[in-house]
């Protein structure tokens, strides 16, 4: 009798915790100040592990100059930052300083969770001429200036050397077609496929490293210019997504499954992968590799152009912190070439502010990064509406039966777009 | 719930008075002078439990008949959220994969009633052995579980694949191809879990007299028999509250469903569970008020379920 109360007890108890979750809701925005920059306590958050160590390897320079500004460093992963960051906002708790991505800046700055720096350009503590233009112009919002960017992400074709050794054939150069590409590609999987090794390893997964820039270079685009439409009903766009298509389903790469199992990036980083497509920020995961030697690097191939897409991290100053002229000296401080070539150098990342590429450009002994600078000098802006994150979840799944070689892109390409167009009217 | 059970079963607690011929004792007289201090007792907890589980379920109740913006701030939009999660094909999709995942956790407690009665052995050797090795999965955390069998179940290079090819056969993508991901990951549910359901089956074993054994091999009866007959009839009272527990923790399942296929996965659409469609629209796509929404129908679900397996229980559960 009494283990039954016990335990019909235990049972009816898990039923009540079986629902959590939806927190508190406060409403965001408000209540921040001022401030003066004699003391403050500020709180910096990014995702970004080697900005999070830099920022704290310069720390004792900028309190040199501001003795009274403590700044609390955290790093949030990657996959856990926005969401974490947006829970913040909306309960007040958002740091005082934090990373900003330009797919969600439109977001927090419409949103008026973030605040603008005209006056820091107005007094010209920050200079805008030091900043590539499309990304300083991205980071505007209804005429407003809200954050420069401190470094840029850029994509590069990576090739294995020894891998085409083995196979014979020539090194990929900057210049090389789409079709040179390709064939070279199912030349080394259909030699070496019996050792295990592909002539291509897309990191499918990552929109940034693959079809966001095969629609570009064939004159396609994932969103209009004015951010209003989807793309992905183009026939140019639609032949940027059967790039990937053809090499996943007719043996040129590993199939969607195998990528999904094992990223194309490991694959490459592996030694089983001759070729992959990378941004700058998997340049810490290749040169770790201990096939590193054998790598190197040229610019992407082309259809119409070989234009890649290029995204960039800026600092942005939350509307709701209390001390806002402390955390403008932070953001400057930040945003500066100092501590911009030492995360260049020791993260291997390309740094934005003009002239504080050194460090990067050695960052790897025997790579030839400037390939880097040169693909985020000519590309495009990474895509994004207002509200990114309602349609750029769509992609994966409606992608995913083109990749598994199930429907045309054709169908594929039409469906998303309606998809996209609905969320993007939602806006 | 425990307190009506506990009012309702005195009998083997305090001593019966003069003349009570109800063994339910329904006719027990309340001490007036209970007054209210018990309250004093379970304040603790029940804040705890109204802060925490019945005030958020409250206003999550509430955030389902509302849409969300960005950064807070709600309006109310009537049942336009429920209309939605209805006419939705994923909820389909998702609590297909739940009801296959709870199966799965399910059929799991044969298993472990099984490997609880072996280990309950007269005379075993090395049982201390045995019982930390089966649960050790139970106190492993979840992430590191995930990334080791995320390795087993690899189609290229998993273990699991290559002892399946030393035998002729040629296994699937796991992780990658739907039906087989959820069956996978459950699998790996039920590996973590067996420990925990050994631990209350060995108890209730140990429960069981000897002088039923005893007799039931006077008269005759086989191991085999013995096991039917009287292990698993007394065992029914701890088998109940494992079916009860698995099916709530199945209903509930999003961790493994996270870590080991992955919200990148171009399949998750296909796998993913209830909790794990809950969280895609809440934190994902941030649509909270149609999260709030998935919330409650989970909700109703796992209260219907053990509702209905509070009824059944009296079927085929004896209380000794």
């Amino acid at each position: 009798m009494k283990r039954r109360g016990f335990l019909a007890g235990l049972a009816a108890a898990a039923v009540a915790g079986a629902l959590s979750g939806c927190g508190d809701n406060n409403g965001g925005g408000g209540g921040g100040g001022a401030g003066s920059t004699d003391k403050a306590d500020l709180t910096y958050t990014t995702w970004e592990s080697y900005t999070a160590d830099g920022i704290k390897k310069e720390l004792p320079e900028f309190r040199q100059k501001f003795p009274g500004i403590n700044v609390g460093v955290t790093f949030t992963p990657w996959k856990d930052y926005f969401t974490k960051l947006q829970t913040q906002a909306s309960s007040g708790t958002a740091p005082d300083v934090f990373s900003m991505n330009t797919v969600q800046f439109d977001l927090y700055a419409a949103e008026k969770m973030i605040e603008p720096i005209d006056s820091m350009v107005a007094d010209g503590r920050i200079d805008l001429a030091k900043y590539p233009k499309a990304l300083t112009e991205r980071y505007k919002w209804d005429g407003k200036q809200y954050g420069v960017p401190n470094n840029i992400d850029s994509i590069v074709l990576f090739y294995n050397k020894a891998i085409f050794d083995q196979a014979g054939l020539d090194h990929p150069t900057d210049d090389w077609t789409w079709d040179q590409f390709l064939r070279a590609a199912a030349e080394i999987s259909a030699k070496l496929k019996n050792k295990g090794i592909y002539g291509f390893t897309p990191s499918m997964g990552d929109s940034q490293t693959t079809y966001y820039n095969s629609i570009p270079a064939a004159g396609g685009h994932v969103i209009n210019e004015d951010r209003t439409k989807s793309g992905y009903d183009l026939p140019e766009t639609i032949e940027g997504l059967k790039f990937f298509a053809d090499v996943l389903t007719n043996g040129t790469a590993p199939t969607i499954q195998q990528l999904t199992d094992i990223t194309g990036l490991d694959w490459f980083i592996n030694g089983k992968g001759a070729m992959t497509w990378a941004a700058s920020y998997n340049l810490a995961d290749l040169s770790a590799s201990k096939f590193a030697k054998d790598f190197q690097l040229v610019r992407l191939p082309t259809k119409k152009t070989n234009q890649c897409v290029v995204q960039g991290t800026a600092t942005v100053i939350s509307a709701q912190s209390k001390n806002k002229a402390a955390a403008q000296e932070v953001l400057r401080w930040l945003a500066g070439p100092d501590v911009g070539s030492r995360v260049a150098t020791d993260g291997k990342v390309i740094p934005s502010y003009a002239g504080s590429e050194g460090g990067f450009l050695k960052a790897v002994p025997g790579w030839d990064l400037k390939k880097y600078i040169d693909a985020a000098a000519d590309g495009v802006l990474y895509p994004t509406s207002k509200n990114t994150k309602a349609w750029d979840q769509l992609e994966a799944p409606a992608l995913a039966p083109l990749w598994q070689g199930k429907e045309s892109a054709e169908s594929v390409g039409k469906k998303l777009a309606e998809q996209m167009n609905a969320a993007l009217a939602k806006e | 719930m425990t307190v009506s059970t506990a009012q309702r079963s005195p009998s083997a607690a305090a001593p019966r008075p003069e003349g009570s011929r109800s063994p339910g004792g329904d006719r027990r007289r309340r001490n007036r002078y209970d007054g209210l201090t018990p309250w004093f007792f379970v304040a603790p907890t029940l804040a705890g439990v109204g802060l925490f589980y019945v005030w958020p379920t409250i206003q999550s109740f509430y955030f389902s008949f509302t849409e969300w913006g960005a950064f807070g701030g709600t309006t109310w939009v009537g049942i336009a959220n429920y209309t939605r999660l209805f006419a939705d094909p994923e909820l389909l999709v998702a609590l297909g994969n739940t009801v296959l995942y709870a199966v799965v956790a399910l059929a799991g407690i044969p298993l472990a009633v099984w490997l609880a009665s072996l280990l309950n052995r007269p005379g075993l050797r090395f049982r201390s052995l045995f019982r930390v090795l089966f649960f050790l999965p139970v106190v492993t955390v979840p992430a590191a579980v995930s990334v080791v069998w995320k390795l087993l179940y690899n189609g290229d290079f998993g273990m699991i694949n290559y002892a399946l090819s030393a035998v002729g056969i040629d296994g699937p993508y796991w992780l990658q191809t739907p039906v087989v991901a959820v069956i996978a990951v459950g699998i790996v549910g039920v590996w973590m879990s067996l420990g925990f359901n050994m631990i209350i089956l060995g108890a209730g074993l140990q429960a069981i007299p000897d002088d039923l054994y005893e007799a039931a091999e006077l008269d005759g009866a086989s191991r085999f028999q013995q096991l039917i007959h009287v292990t698993i009839p007394l065992l029914t009272p701890s088998i109940f509250f494992l079916t009860v527990m698995s099916a709530i923790g199945a209903f509930k399942v999003f961790d493994l469903i996270f870590l080991m296929i992955g919200n990148t996965s171009p399949v998750i659409k296909e796998t993913q569970t209830l909790v794990f469609f809950f969280y895609s629209k809440g934190f994902m796509v941030n649509d909270k008020g149609y999260a709030a929404a998935i919330g409650i129908l989970l909700l109703l679900i796992i209260a219907l379920v053990t509702f209905v397996q509070f009824r059944l229980q009296r079927k085929w559960v004896h209380y000794a």
